[in-house]
């Protein structure tokens, strides 16, 4: 396990929640998103070159409800620091729907995981993912905007 | 009755394997099933099918990528409504109802 890791709020930064994020396809979201993270040190420059790779083999797309979400992830070993970038989407970006690739998921808030080890991060993943059976906090998440708040929310 | 195994399949075992694990195990353990669960990614399936001897395989990427053959027959579901929570309570049934018919 990462040092230091051991709650949601350990994984987010306020400079890397992303509001009114443009893009044409879910690659150029993941090329911008990898680049912000990649310049603030947090992965090696392999990383957003993994992350599209990834997604085009396991797509990440999630049929929620309230509004949709994606969360793209990639192997390990391009993450120097953990770190959970959230970008909310001016206009939804198509993502191909996780276990289902045929069917396609219009993503509103892309949530990218960037995590260094294989269990330790995983509890606190729990609590992320248990965010996106909930309708009233995506809903929620949808209007807030100022990044301290988004955060507030998705740890309280 | 004995203590069913479930393992949970995703690309890479970071993210959605473990938490679909715990849900898992704790949703059939409240529907008053012995259940043991593990997670991996699918690179490591065929290995885990060999220690760990499931009786359903959960996956939250698609089969298509997998050559299912190396499954060895063994049940296998979509896992997504853990994720989603969408048909979350009827897969857990579906699960349930499979289990129970196996010795």
């Amino acid at each position: 396990m990462a040092k230091g890791i051991f709650n949601l709020k350990d994984l987010l930064y306020e400079d890397l929640v992303l509001f009114d994020i443009e893009a044409s396809d879910d690659e150029k979201l993941l090329r911008k998103m990898s680049e912000k993270i990649k310049e603030k040190g947090f992965v090696k420059d392999t990383f957003a070159d993994a992350i599209v790779k990834r997604e085009q083999i396991f797509p990440t797309g999630l049929s929620t409800e309230g509004i949709k979400v994606a969360i793209p992830h990639t192997d390990i070993e391009h993450v120097i620091t953990p770190c959970v970038t959230i970008a909310r989407l001016k206009k939804p970006v198509i993502f191909k729907e996780m276990a289902n690739e045929k069917n396609t998921v219009p993503a509103e808030i892309v949530f990218m995981l960037a995590m260094n080890a294989h269990d330790g991060q995983v509890n606190v993943l729990e609590k992320l993912m248990n965010i996106f059976c909930n309708k009233e906090v995506l809903l929620k998440l949808s209007t807030i905007d100022n990044a301290a708040e988004m955060i507030q929310v998705l740890t309280e | 009755m004995r203590t069913y195994k479930i393992v949970s399949m995703c690309g890479s075992g970071i993210a959605t394997s473990s938490h679909i694990a715990t849900s898992i195990k704790n949703g059939l353990e409240n529907m008053g099933l012995p259940i043991e669960v593990s997670a991996c990614g699918v690179k490591d399936i065929v290995t885990k099918i060999g220690q760990f001897h499931p009786d359903i395989i959960v996956h939250t990427m698609s089969l298509e990528s997998v050559d299912t053959s190396k499954l060895s027959k063994i049940k296998t579901m979509n896992g997504l409504p853990f994720l989603t929570g969408v048909g979350k309570d009827k897969l857990l049934n579906d699960m349930k109802e499979y289990l129970e018919t196996l010795r």
